[in-house]
C-alpha cells in the first residue's frame, strides 16, 4: 500500500461530499427478507468495496441502486438527486417516480454485471455510443471520439470493430466497463464482475477498474476477490443476512476485524484459498 | 400430347398473369402478417384480459383450416350483407391465418432474448421505445428470419387455397386450363415449375437477408 | 323452430364428416411417417445420389403447394391408367407430402443428439444398427415428438383440401348443408369448431410432449 492512498483512506465516508446515500432500503422476495433496513452514504471518489457470503444481500443492493431491483421501504439519492422513490415534502411518504425520470436518473448510474451483457448484434464501439446518442442525444461522431477515447482506457483499441462473441471473457468485461463511462456517470457499481471469469483473464478486469479508482471515479464494488478488495478499497463493507455487520478500513477489517461473523468468513475465506 | 410447344407457348402468359396474383396476394400477405403478426405477439405478452384474447386468437386461427376461413369470410360475410371480393376475402383469410404464425415466431424470437439485455439496456438508461428499437428488436429479427422465411413460402402455397373462391390466380388459371384442354401434363409442368421458382425466389430473398442482419453469436 | 331443425341435422351430418376426416388423416399420417424416418435415414446415412435424389424431392415438395399435387393427381392418375379409388390416391399425395416435412423433423431430431451420444456408442463396439436402435433412435424420437405432432394437426387441416377435388370429409359435408341451409356462418363455424377441437387436442399433447422433453422427464 503506497502512503498516498492511506491518507486517503483516512478521510473514508463522511469527510468526504456524499455522492450516494442509500437510506433505510428493505427488500423482501415473498417472506424472504434480503436487505433489512441498510444505509450506506459512499463520499465522492471513494471507492467502497461490499463483501460478504453468498445470499447475503450484497449483489441485491447494488442493484436496487438503480432501480433493476425494486425495494419496499427506503430511498437512494445519488449526488443529492433522488432515484426511484422520492419523499413528499408534506405528507413524508415515500412517491415512486416516473419512468421517464428514472430513466434519466439511470444515466447516471453506470453498473457492469457479471455476465458482461454486451449487445450481441452490435459492433464494441457501437455498444459504447449506443446509449449516449440514443438516449442523451450526443452528437454520433463526439460520442464516437469518446468511445475510442475509453476503449483505449481499457487497452482495447484495436477491437472496435469487433463483435462481443469474437471478444475473450476478459475483453468482453472491458468493453462492457467503457460502455457504462460512456455516460459519463456520476458512480460506477461493478457487481462479481470477474466471477465468470477464467482465473488468467480475471487481471486485466482488474486493472482497469484500478485505473478507473485511481482517476477518482466514486465506486461501489461487490468482489469475492479479498486481495483486490484490500488493495482498492477505501472502505470495506461486510454484509451477511440482509444487514452491514461492520464496515471500516480494509487493514481493520482484514487483520482486526470487530465482529465474529467477519471473522469466521474470512478465515473461511482464507482457509480455501491459503492467502 | 405432352409437351407441346405451341400449347405451351399459349399456356405461359397465362398462367404469368395468375402468378401476378399469387404474387400480389403473398406479398400482400406477408407485408400485413409482419405487422399484424407482431401487434399480437406484443398483445399476448401482456398480463390481463388483452393477453388472453391474443393468445385465443392464435389457437383458433391456427388450429382451423385456412379453406374453412376463407369460406367464413366470402360466404358468411356477403350472407350479411359485408360481401368482399374474392380478392379481398382471400387477402383477409390469408392475414387471419397466417398472422397466427407469425406471432408465434415473434414470440419465440422475444422470448429468445434474455433478460439480461433488458437490464442493460434499462441500467444505461434506455426507455421503453429505445429498449426495443435498439436493443430487443435487432436481435429478434436477426433471429426469426429463417423461420419467417419458411412462413413466407408457406404462404405462397397457402394462395392456391384462393382458387377456391374462384380468384384467378395460378391455380385457378391452371384448372380452367386443364379443364379445357387435354394436356393436364403441360400444364401441371407449366404450374409446378412456376411455384418452384416463386418459392426459390423467396428462399434466395430469406437467405440474402439472413446474411446481412445474422451477427456472429 | 323451423328454421332451426334443418341446422340440427346439418351438424350431425358434419360430425359424419369429421369422421371421415379422422379416418383419412389417420391413415395417411402412417405412411408419411414411415417415409418421413426413411427419407431422413437416407439424406443421413445415404450414399451421394440418394442423398441427392432426397434434395430433389424435398426441394419439390416444399415449393409446390399441396393443392397442385392434389388436383393433379386426380387429372393424372386417370390417364396413367392406375386404377385407384380417389380415396387412395389423395391418402397418397398426403402421405408424400407430410414424408418430407416429417423427415425434417426427424433428421433434426437425430443430428440434435450430442456427438458424445454417438461416441459413447460406438466405443462400445456397437454396430450402426444397434446403435440407432438402443441409443439414437429412443432419445431422437423423443425430442422430434413435439414437431411431429404440429405436423400431425397441419395434415388434419390439410385433409379440408381434398373436397377441392371432390372427396367428401367435413369441409365437403359443410359445403352441402351450406348449400340446402343458405346458413354459411353457423354451419362453417360449426365446421370450424369440429377441427379446432381436433386440432387443439393434438396441440395441447404436442405442448405437454414439449414440456416433458424440456424437462428431461
Amino acid at each position: 500500500m503506497n502512503d498516498a492512498s492511506s491518507t486517503a483512506t483516512e478521510q473514508a465516508g463522511t469527510q468526504r461530499r456524499p455522492m450516494l446515500e442509500i437510506t433505510g432500503i428493505s427488500k423482501r422476495f415473498g417472506t424472504l427478507e434480503v436487505l433489512r433496513d441498510v444505509s450506506l452514504s459512499v463520499g465522492a471518489g471513494e471507492v467502497v468495496v461490499v463483501i460478504g457470503p453468498s445470499g447475503s444481500g450484497k449483489t441485491t443492493l447494488l442493484r436496487c441502486i438503480n432501480l433493476l431491483e425494486d425495494y419496499e421501504q427506503g430511498t437512494v439519492t445519488v449526488d443529492g438527486d433522488p432515484i426511484g422513490y422520492q419523499l413528499d415534502a408534506r405528507s413524508g411518504k415515500r412517491v415512486r417516480m416516473s419512468e421517464r425520470e428514472i430513466a434519466a436518473a439511470r444515466e447516471h448510474v453506470g453498473i457492469v454485471f457479471q455476465s458482461y451483457n454486451l449487445f450481441p448484434h452490435m459492433s464494441v464501439l457501437q455498444n459504447i455510443v449506443a446509449a449516449p446518442v440514443r438516449v442523451k442525444g450526443v452528437p454520433r461522431a463526439r460520442a464516437e471520439a469518446r468511445g475510442r477515447d475509453l476503449l483505449a482506457m481499457v487497452g482495447l483499441s484495436d477491437k472496435a470493430d469487433e463483435y462481443p462473441a469474437r471478444l475473450s471473457g476478459g475483453q468482453q468485461q472491458r468493453v462492457a466497463i467503457a460502455r457504462a463511462l460512456a455516460l459519463d456517470p456520476k458512480i460506477m457499481l461493478f457487481d462479481e464482475v470477474t466471477s465468470a471469469l477464467d482465473p488468467e483473464l480475471v487481471g486485466e478486469v482488474l486493472a482497469a477498474m484500478q485505473q478507473l479508482a485511481r482517476n477518482g471515479m466514486t465506486m461501489v464494488v461487490v468482489t469475492h476477490e479479498m486481495s483486490f478488495a484490500r488493495d482498492i478499497a477505501n472502505r470495506i463493507v461486510f454484509m451477511d443476512g440482509g444487514v452491514i455487520v461492520e464496515q471500516g478500513q480494509p487493514e481493520q477489517v482484514f487483520f482486526n476485524p470487530k465482529t465474529e461473523r467477519v471473522r469466521l468468513f474470512l478465515k473461511r475465506y482464507n482457509d480455501r484459498y491459503r492467502i | 400430347m405432352p409437351f407441346d410447344p405451341h400449347f405451351l407457348a399459349r399456356l405461359f402468359p397465362a398462367l404469368l398473369e395468375g402468378a401476378e396474383v399469387t404474387v400480389e396476394l403473398a406479398v400482400l400477405t406477408m407485408a400485413i402478417c409482419l405487422v399484424w403478426g407482431l401487434v399480437v405477439a406484443l398483445a399476448q405478452a401482456t398480463p390481463g384480459p388483452l393477453g388472453w384474447i391474443a393468445g385465443a386468437y392464435i389457437q383458433v386461427v391456427r388450429n382451423t383450416p385456412l379453406l374453412i376461413q376463407l369460406y367464413i369470410v366470402y360466404f358468411g360475410l356477403s350472407m350479411i350483407g359485408m360481401g368482399l371480393s374474392g380478392f379481398a376475402s382471400g387477402l383477409l383469410a390469408l392475414c387471419i391465418q397466417n398472422g397466427g404464425y407469425v406471432a408465434e415466431i415473434y414470440r419465440g424470437g422475444l422470448q429468445a432474448v434474455s433478460a439480461r439485455q433488458y437490464e442493460a439496456g434499462r441500467a444505461l438508461g434506455m426507455r421503453r421505445w429505445t429498449l426495443y428499437s435498439v436493443v430487443i428488436m435487432p436481435q429478434v429479427i436477426a433471429r426469426i428470419i429463417p423461420p419467417m422465411t419458411n412462413q413466407g413460402i408457406s404462404i405462397i402455397k397457402d394462395t392456391s387455397q384462393v382458387a377456391a373462391i374462384a380468384v384467378m390466380e395460378m391455380m385457378k388459371v391452371a384448372q380452367v386450363w386443364v379443364e379445357s384442354s387435354a394436356n393436364t401434363y403441360d400444364v401441371f409442368l407449366g404450374v409446378a415449375i412456376i411455384y418452384l421458382a416463386l418459392t426459390s425466389v423467396a428462399n434466395v430473398v430469406g437467405k440474402l437477408a439472413e446474411r446481412r442482419l445474422a451477427f456472429v453469436q | 323452430m323451423r328454421e332451426f331443425a334443418p341446422l340440427l341435422h346439418g351438424y350431425w351430418y358434419l360430425l359424419r364428416g369429421a369422421e371421415m376426416t379422422l379416418l383419412m388423416a389417420v391413415v395417411a399420417v402412417i405412411p408419411a411417417t414411415l417415409l418421413g424416418i426413411a427419407i431422413a435415414l437416407l439424406q443421413i446415412f445415404g450414399s451421394r445420389f440418394a442423398r441427392a435424389a432426397v434434395v430433389g424431392y424435398l426441394f419439390f415438395i416444399r415449393g409446390i403447394p399441396l393443392l397442385v399435387l392434389l388436383t393433379f393427381t386426380y387429372y393424372l392418375l386417370p390417364l396413367t391408367g392406375i386404377d385407384l379409388p380417389p380415396f387412395w390416391g389423395v391418402v397418397l399425395v398426403l402421405a408424400f407430402y407430410y414424408g418430407a416435412f416429417m423427415s425434417e423433423v426427424f433428421r433434426a431430431g437425430i443430428l440434435s443428439l450430442p456427438r458424445a451420444q454417438w461416441d459413447a456408442a460406438r466405443s462400445l463396439g456397437m454396430t450402426r444398427r444397434l446403435m440407432l436402435q438402443i441409443v439414437i433412435f429412443p432419445q431422437a424420437l423423443r425430442l422430434a415428438a413435439p414437431p411431429f405432432v404440429n405436423l400431425c394437426v397441419n395434415l388434419v387441416k390439410a385433409t379440408s383440401l381434398v373436397s377441392i377435388v371432390g372427396l367428401w370429409e367435413l369441409t365437403m359435408a359443410s359445403r352441402e348443408i351450406v348449400e340446402r341451409t343458405l346458413a354459411p356462418f353457423q354451419i362453417f363455424l360449426g365446421a370450424a369448431a369440429i377441427y379446432f377441437c381436433i386440432c387443439y387436442t393434438l396441440a395441447l399433447y404436442g405442448k405437454y410432449l414439449e414440456r416433458r422433453v424440456l424437462h428431461g422427464h
